[in-house]
């Protein structure tokens, strides 16, 4: 019953937060979309769909908490990693789609395929304890969010070095190590993204 | 160089000591415990935030009465200065021992941590050096052009086509006057460096609140110094600081459950948004969220739910009271220029619609705002970002203990606070991503990336890569936003050569500016060879480098407007020159075609004064010319110089 209660609680909050969310993509696409055709409603649906998407991840915590089982912090960590990361994952597939001629489809395909991974394997992980218990054995929890964790900060560091790190002799060094070729491809993709004309 | 830096401390100990006086008043004799409780960094930080603001408005009022003389301006700093003497000394013993405080805590963390602390504060110092940078974009065109009409004149001017700037707001261009009123633009111009370091004192003290130690909250100062946001704009005449740095002190008291707390409240919102209007939708939402916090979060479970709606209603109204108190000499700065009060120039324009890109919004913005928000490099004003190191650092969030009740958690309420705000703006002005539009809010996220690292650090089940990786992003992060901004380029913050050799006098004032300088330059000569009164009809847009009576005698028309029809498109109109009385021309090509100055009557001779690049300047000598000029400037005994029609 306490469940129940919960569960609905969180499914009100989640309405109300759409109903925010709709109103305010509408608010900010609508006096702009009317004059953009099709392509600007797609682009509409799909930004809903994103945050759609991360709501959804909140009410399954949510709805997670609600269980009140005692899960380990690694086990949670690791879970609200693979959820919370699958998501924004999916979003970026979408943002980088609008954009795709910078990027290729290649990277989208590879971040809906990632994020659909991490989706499947933060859920997996929650709803089947002989997966949880297997990963605990084996002490790979911890692994898996250091590693994460790192990863993520790795990466947007790299981003941050590539894209804001040219004026300061950056690129010399790595063309000494030769690979200007892979990381100059990389920070005009990133120019593109990030400089808005 | 000595009264550049003597005024500048000055005046900053003048805010202090007015500051003090007002933070004494504002809290009352019977104020509770709670404030006892507020550091001497704190107490400090508000009391120059809450002296400048104050003085501000002073300012405002006396210029726009016609009052700003240096006399009368260097009579009421001193007043000021003398005001809150009495309470400095107790408060600066108490500062002392925070310091010394500071010091064994710091000295008591590892060599990486004290390491970071040194770094930090490095770049705290090194904001003096923002001395040597450009005015960057409208500092030149308004943020220091209208102070410098203020000054000159003792009036509050309206400059002809400078009408998108007024009623936005006036804090930090009052505080540009007030120095050049007392002799010192320069001073003015990196009066920011002390004011975001108070707030930044503000924020830690926020951090403090929240349950961070001290190496979280060296990591939080890692934060801020690295935002591009605050270096981007750090000593180049714009006003964005002012307002973010008041934000940071509002939300800093709204943490506090006192009462009295809501005066300071009330002013230091007030002050934000008088620095800048659009600060209003962002801060006004995540206040009230913490105000309604306050009411209702776990301790007052025992109080009756009708008591503490009422409770919530009073302290609203409070809060709306002195916040509206603020703001007043802003409809009084409206009604004298506008005639109407609430006029609201800046908020109304960009309301919806308005925007950098008016064509279509891009949806993969929204998508990865929080990408944005730290690499964006959007054309057209977006002008620095949050610090990198928060992206990195939010994730590590899920390693840190859950708070006992969501409900009672004062970190959460406070990154709800900036979410709702960020979300608001986006709502607001979908199409215009300008972290320093919102960025007293934006950097309410540093508490939660702060505390997430920290808890890394101090885990039980220690994790000695993970504490490995935040110490590297730090240093990595610090070391190349350091040497990024000693580049010496148009958006870096430390110029330390460039100011030694300005201060030295080994460079003029127009050598310190980027693709500016050759404006400066070209309307230097103008100053020299111009009588007082003299019209120059130009189609600049950074025209701060023109004396104040050239500037408001200026042409109220567009450059445009003086071309022929019918002979050759761009073939000026000779005669509406004269009739208007221009004496020089200055022609940009940047902003428009160049005139075909061969064409011209042979009672004209325009002479070329300055040539470089696509700008030229020309001195209009007539010689029996076809009767006389219909309009001339003049200036009124005890007026400003205004157009006079024979």
């Amino acid at each position: 019953m306490r469940i129940k209660r919960k569960f609905c609680s969180g499914l009100l909050l989640q309405i109300t937060g759409l109903v925010m969310i709709a109103a305010a993509m509408g608010l900010a696409q609508l006096p702009l979309l009317l004059n953009s055709g099709p392509q600007g409603w797609i682009q509409f649906l799909v930004a809903m769909l994103g945050y759609l998407l991360l709501l959804s991840g909140i009410f399954l915590d949510q709805w997670i908490k609600s269980k009140e089982e005692k899960i380990n912090v690694w086990r949670r960590a690791l879970i609200s990693l693979l959820v919370g990361g699958g998501l924004y994952l999916f979003m970026m597939a979408f943002a980088t789609s609008s954009v795709s001629t910078f990027f290729g489809s290649k990277l989208d395909y590879a971040l809906i395929m990632g994020g659909s991974g991490c989706l499947v394997l933060g859920l997996i992980i929650r709803f089947i304890p002989a997966v949880g218990r297997f990963l605990d054995k084996h002490r790979l929890e911890p692994f898996f969010v250091k590693g994460g964790l790192i990863l993520w900060m790795g990466i947007m560091l790299a981003v941050f070095l590539l894209y804001w790190g040219a004026p300061w002799g950056f690129w010399s060094f790595v063309k000494r190590l030769g690979l200007s070729g892979y990381l100059l491809k990389l920070h005009d993709s990133l120019t593109h993204f990030f400089m808005y004309y | 160089m000595l009264k550049l830096f003597g005024l500048l401390f000055g005046y900053s100990f003048a805010c202090i000591s007015f500051g003090l006086l007002i933070y004494r008043v504002m809290l009352g004799k019977k104020h509770s415990g709670e404030f006892f409780l507020a550091s001497e960094a704190v107490v400090f930080s508000t009391a120059f935030l809450l002296g400048q603001g104050v003085l501000a408005n002073l300012w405002i009022l006396l210029s726009l009465a016609g009052w700003f003389y240096p006399s009368v301006v260097k009579i009421l700093v001193i007043a000021a200065a003398v005001s809150g003497l009495i309470l400095l000394p107790k408060h600066l013993l108490g500062l002392w021992t925070q310091i010394k405080h500071i010091y064994f805590e710091t000295r008591s963390e590892s060599w990486a941590w004290q390491g970071i602390a040194i770094f930090t504060l490095l770049f705290c110092l090194a904001g003096v050096t923002s001395l040597g940078a450009p005015l960057l974009e409208d500092a030149a065109n308004f943020y220091m052009t209208q102070p410098k009409v203020v000054a000159d004149t003792y009036h509050y001017p309206v400059i002809p086509f400078k009408d998108v700037y007024y009623g936005g707001g006036f804090q930090g261009e009052m505080n540009h006057a007030v120095f050049m009123s007392l002799g010192s633009a320069d001073a003015g111009r990196i009066f920011d460096w002390p004011t975001t370091l108070a707030g930044s004192a503000l924020l830690l003290a926020l951090c403090s609140r929240l349950g961070i130690k001290r190496r979280g909250q060296w990591i939080a100062l890692a934060m801020v110094v690295t935002s591009s946001l605050i270096n981007t704009l750090l000593g180049k005449g714009k006003i964005d600081l002012f307002p973010i740095a008041m934000g940071l002190g509002a939300y800093y008291w709204m943490t506090h459950k006192d009462l009295a707390a809501n005066r300071l409240i009330g002013l230091l919102a007030g002050f934000s948004v008088l620095g800048k209007m659009v600060y209003a939708v962002t801060l006004l939402p995540s206040l009230i969220l913490m105000l309604i916090w306050h009411h209702f979060q776990g301790d007052q479970a025992e109080i009756k739910l009708k008591t503490r709606f009422l409770g919530l209603i009073r302290n609203g109204f409070e809060l709306g009271i002195w916040g509206a108190f603020t703001i007043l000499p802003l409809g009084i700065y409206n009604l004298v220029l506008f005639h109407n009060p609430l006029q609201m120039n800046s908020l109304s324009q960009s309301f919806l619609g308005w925007g950098f890109y008016s064509s279509f919004v891009p949806a993969h913005i929204y998508i990865t705002y929080p990408l944005y928000v730290t690499y964006g490099r959007i054309r057209h004003g977006q002008l620095g970002n949050l610090s990198v190191l928060v992206l990195l650092f939010v994730p590590l969030v899920v390693l840190i203990p859950r708070p006992k009740s969501w409900k009672n958690s004062l970190l959460t309420v406070v990154t709800l606070s900036a979410l709702l705000a960020m979300f608001i703006y986006v709502i607001l002005y979908p199409t215009i991503i300008a972290p320093r539009y919102f960025g007293s809010c934006l950097f309410l996220f540093i508490p939660l990336a702060a505390r997430a690292a920290e808890s890394i650090t101090y885990l039980e089940s220690r994790s000695r890569w993970l504490t490995f990786a935040v110490l590297a992003s730090l240093y990595i992060v610090m070391t190349a936003t350091f040497i990024e901004n000693t580049q010496g380029g148009y958006y870096d913050s430390f110029f330390f050569t460039k100011t030694i050799s300005y201060l030295k006098g080994d460079i003029p004032r127009c050598g310190l500016e980027s693709w500016a300088a050759p404006r400066c330059r070209a309307l230097s000569i103008v100053n020299e060879q111009a009588d007082k009164g003299d019209r120059v009809l130009y189609n600049l847009y950074h025209n701060y480098y023109l004396r104040s009576d050239l500037l408001l005698c200026s042409n109220t028309d567009r450059l445009t407007k003086f071309g022929m029809t019918g002979v050759a498109k761009w073939t000026l109109n000779w005669k509406l020159i004269f009739r208007d009385g221009y004496r020089f021309l200055v022609v940009d090509k940047f902003y428009g075609i160049f005139p075909n100055m061969d064409i011209h009557p042979d009672w004209v001779k325009p002479v070329n004064i300055y040539s470089e690049g696509e700008l030229m300047v020309y001195r209009l000598d007539y010689q029996n010319p076809p009767g006389n000029p219909q309009i001339s400037c003049q200036r009124p005994q005890d007026g400003v110089w205004m157009l006079i029609t024979q």
